[in-house]
């Protein structure tokens, strides 16, 4: 450390330089820019990419405290860490039989701006990079409705990898519940 | 000068204005004037002037005046901005934290700002430069408050609860360090060479020691947290005075403008609460306040012809009350009619003309927290527009407060609030209800009934208990929860039934739970940006192990009390002594289509049924319980029944208890066998019809 000579430093910031020059490059040309990284969750042999960006963690299934009144959708409420986060359950949304969650269930906290939600699912199967060429449109004619979920899907040799659009799943007005109206009297 | 209570106040405002008068004279100094800079100084000085003046500074709100003339000068063209007028008013800027100090020191300092006055008002500095004014000495001092985001507070708050949680976990590690330590004592036991005897007595008991100083390192971390908890609550209250002082003001005006006269007097000023709660009730008193003024008080000439002086007294007083602040607001004026209110009511659509026949009078008053009502003939500007006394609804029930209004023709009206003093922290009772536990506030409850059966009474087709010469009404929180009535055997627990007595603008209820778990300090979290709102729940809490559990909402079971299934305890008790009557039968088989069937079959007709699984399982439950007789199979797992019936007749308790046995075997070595064995009737399962197996039971135990 005391003698100076044995850093050159001028001549690690100029390899650094060049680096990084070289990853912009790189990223630019295409290799990294194009790629999303999704979280692949399951339900059954159904598998489902979730925007990585939009996912915050993924939870093993504590207890979901019931909440009376609330559409079969939303199973609960959980504490994440002093904070109460209400639970979706996926399944009925997408039209899929739905059971009593098992405890090998996980939940994946999602968010988007201020909205903030557990998703229950089956199975996580980990992060995915998929390159933004792959993404195919759904179907002609797909199921109305749903198909504003989805940004798209992937063919995959493990089956269809459909992409959710959390934020646009997080916008359906199914679920945000607001029996008092309270939100609405606020706006006005 | 004396030191004002609200310098302080003004001390932290003024601080963040000179701070951007510094920055802006800086800023025009590199760039030249702009006119988005200009207005922000001018409104800086123009603050500084209003605010010093009010908190009596007035040398401060002078330099702030001239300062302010100065910018108006500059915007106007009427002087050029020179790096000369800069230092003036950087000077001037100076001059004002000097002063600011001076105040906070309660005058200790010696300012003189005589020279920057006039170098102010002739727009340069004086060739020698003004006598430096005293350095803010006692800038340490003012730092002694900072401003924090009430979003902040809620995080540390947040993460406060959690550390109370961790020391319930401390406090379980222990009762896992004495198990063990039980476990080594009768190890202890049993080592033979002496040598290891010691050794591991040595270590059994350094555990043992290292086991008490945890736990008393747990009680003291717990009474730290506790404490910090606590202020760190007490950051978010602050004195009523925050939101009375405008009132004072308005009132008067609103007065003189509808030609009345009153005297308006505040106590229990320095009473605090929580800040929330002040923004909740501020709208909420302002209009109970209005509302005394434009309906209320009456005009000079009215009061003096009712005998009264010409001055009408409005009066608000806020005084604690354990963990509540309770707050009343009361004036002389003509008091509300309940005659009248029921006109009104009429009129406006609220009541049919026999519902308002059958309100009484103290409920007539309530009437007028109705949307939509005001007694007002024609509508006013200030109070009359039919959002009345409804806003003071809405906000209570957000703040879980309690309100009672009581009124005299002709003498006066009193509305007291019942509010908690702080919003995040209130003790809850816990209750269970559908298999979850809820939280019920405590300021709503009178008691908690254990009752008999028997003790619940039908009047009018809804189920209510008698407390202290009062009818209650009985709701089953869970129905009232769900929306779906419960089933008939679900409407009974066993042994007595808990019923929590709320009271909610002075009407009581019965809320009928499955359980009772105890009272507890709760600290309410918000249900997260999914749940903006929810009807019966107000918010939720986390429970010791960190559960969530939800805050029911007492105004919205009071609102909804009137759809709401009734009870039908009664009917269930009923149901459940005829079924006592006809016999408890215990079914033993070790198939579910079998023993369901058999179960089903019964009681359909009035048996009360228990079910074993096995031969073992079967003597358990005998032992524990009554039957009247025993059907059971013959080949079970473990025991079969031909050796579960021999052992049934050699138990002192069931020697007579009749005994069935329903079977596949349909020789007759097994009949032969059953018999044997102590059994009663035997019955094949292939010939196995409804009728065959009822028809026995009743003959044996009809």
């Amino acid at each position: 450390m005391n003698d100076p000579q044995q850093y050159d430093i001028p001549t690690i910031l100029e390899q650094m330089r060049a680096d990084y020059w070289r990853n912009l490059e790189a990223a630019e040309q295409g290799d990294l820019a194009d790629r999303t990284d999704y979280m692949v969750v399951a339900f059954g042999d159904l598998r489902f990419g979730l925007p990585a960006a939009a996912c915050r963690e993924v939870l093993k299934l504590p207890r979901i405290v019931r909440v009376p009144r609330l559409p079969v959708h939303l199973p609960g409420i959980i504490n994440l860490r002093g904070e109460i986060v209400a639970v979706t359950d996926l399944r009925p949304l997408l039209n899929l039989p739905a059971g009593e969650p098992s405890t090998g269930f996980r939940l994946v906290v999602v968010a988007d701006g201020a909205l903030r939600t557990a998703l229950l699912v089956e199975r996580v199967e980990g992060l995915q990079s998929i390159s933004d060429g792959a993404v195919a449109g759904l179907a002609e004619g797909a199921s109305h409705d749903l198909a504003d979920l989805f940004r798209g899907k992937v063919e995959e040799a493990a089956g269809t990898l459909m992409l959710l659009d959390v934020r646009r799943l997080l916008a359906r007005p199914e679920l945000t519940i607001d029996h008092k109206g309270t939100a609405r009297d606020a706006e006005e | 000068m004396i030191k004002n209570k609200y310098v302080e106040i003004f001390a932290r405002e003024a601080e963040e204005h000179l701070h951007l008068l510094r920055q802006c004279l800086l800023a025009m100094e590199k760039e030249g004037l702009g006119a988005g800079q200009l207005n922000q100084l001018l409104r800086s000085a123009h603050t500084l002037k209003g605010s010093a003046k009010m908190v009596d500074l007035l040398e401060l709100s002078n330099v702030a005046h001239r300062m302010e003339d100065l910018f108006k000068e500059l915007e106007s063209g009427q002087r050029e901005l020179t790096p000369a007028v800069i230092d003036l008013l950087l000077v001037a800027t100076d001059a004002i934290e000097a002063l600011l100090a001076q105040a906070s020191a309660g005058g200790a300092l010696d300012v003189n700002v005589a020279p920057i006055l006039e170098a102010l008002q002739a727009g340069t500095l004086p060739e020698q430069a003004p006598a430096p004014v005293a350095a803010p000495a006692a800038g340490v001092e003012r730092r002694k408050s900072v401003r924090a985001s009430v979003e902040r507070l809620d995080q540390l708050s947040n993460l406060m609860g959690e550390i109370l949680l961790s020391r319930q976990a401390l406090t379980e590690r222990q009762h896992q360090l004495l198990a063990l330590l039980g476990r080594m004592d009768s190890f202890l036991g049993r080592l033979r060479k002496v040598e290891n005897y010691r050794l591991m007595k040595e270590m059994r008991d350094t555990l043992f020691k290292i086991g008490n100083d945890l736990a008393q390192d747990a009680i003291q971390f717990g009474y730290q947290a506790e404490e910090v908890y606590q202020r760190t609550m007490e950051l978010r209250l602050l004195p009523l005075s925050t939101i009375t002082e405008d009132f004072e003001r308005s009132l008067r005006d609103l007065a003189r403008s509808l030609g009345k006269e009153i005297d308006f007097t505040v106590t229990g000023k320095e009473v605090e609460l929580d800040r929330t709660i002040l923004d909740l009730i501020k709208p909420m008193l302002l209009h109970v306040l209005n509302n005394a003024v434009d309906h209320g008080i009456e005009t000079p000439e009215q009061r003096r012809q009712a005998g009264k002086p010409g001055h009408g007294q409005i009066r608000l007083s806020a005084q604690y009350e354990g963990a509540f602040v309770q707050i009343v607001v009361s004036d002389d004026g003509q008091g509300i009619d309940p005659a009248r209110v029921r006109a009104v009511a009429v009129k406006r659509g609220l009541l049919a003309a026999d519902e308002a026949a059958r309100l009484n009078d103290e409920a007539a008053l309530y009437m007028v927290l109705q949307p939509g009502f005001s007694t007002r003939e024609f509508i006013t500007d200030v109070s009359g527009r039919g959002v009345g006394l409804d806003v003071v609804k809405s906000n209570l029930d957000q703040v879980k407060g309690n309100l009672t209004i009581t009124s005299r023709i002709g003498r006066g009206t009193e509305l007291r609030l019942r509010v908690p003093s702080s919003l995040a922290l209130f003790t809850g009772l816990l209750v269970e209800a559908e298999g979850e536990t809820y939280v019920i506030p405590q300021q709503y409850i009178v008691e908690i009934l254990r009752l008999a059966p028997e003790e619940v009474r039908s009047e009018l087709g809804r189920e209510v208990v008698r407390l202290r010469e009062r009818t209650i009404p009985l709701v089953n929180l869970s129905s009232l929860l769900t929306g779906r009535a419960r089933g008939l055997d679900d409407q009974l627990p066993e042994g007595r039934i808990s019923v929590v007595v709320l009271t909610f603008r002075e009407q009581l209820l019965g809320c009928l739970v499955d359980r009772t778990i105890g009272l507890q300090d709760v600290v309410v979290k918000e249900l997260g940006s999914q749940l903006k709102s929810l009807d019966y729940i107000s918010g939720a809490t986390l429970l010791g192990a960190g559960t969530p559990a939800l805050i029911i909402s007492v105004a919205d079971l009071y609102g909804a009390r009137e759809q709401a299934e009734g009870t039908r305890l009664r009917e269930a008790h009923a149901a459940r002594k005829a079924k006592a009557r006809r016999g408890r039968v215990l079914v033993v088989d070790d198939s579910i289509t079998t023993r369901t069937m058999e179960k089903n079959i019964l009681e359909a007709h009035g048996y009360e049924v228990t079910i074993a699984v096995t031969g073992f399982d079967a003597l358990e439950k005998l032992a524990g319980n009554q039957f009247d007789l025993m059907v059971s199979d013959v080949e079970m797992p473990g025991m079969t029944g031909f050796e579960l019936t021999k052992k049934v007749r050699e138990r002192e308790e069931t020697r007579n208890m009749p005994v069935i046995i329903v079977t596949s075997l349909a020789s007759a070595e097994h009949r032969r066998c059953g018999m044997e064995a102590g059994a009663q009737a035997y019955i094949v399962k292939g010939t196995f019809d409804q009728g065959t197996l009822l028809e026995t039971v009743e003959t044996l135990i009809g």
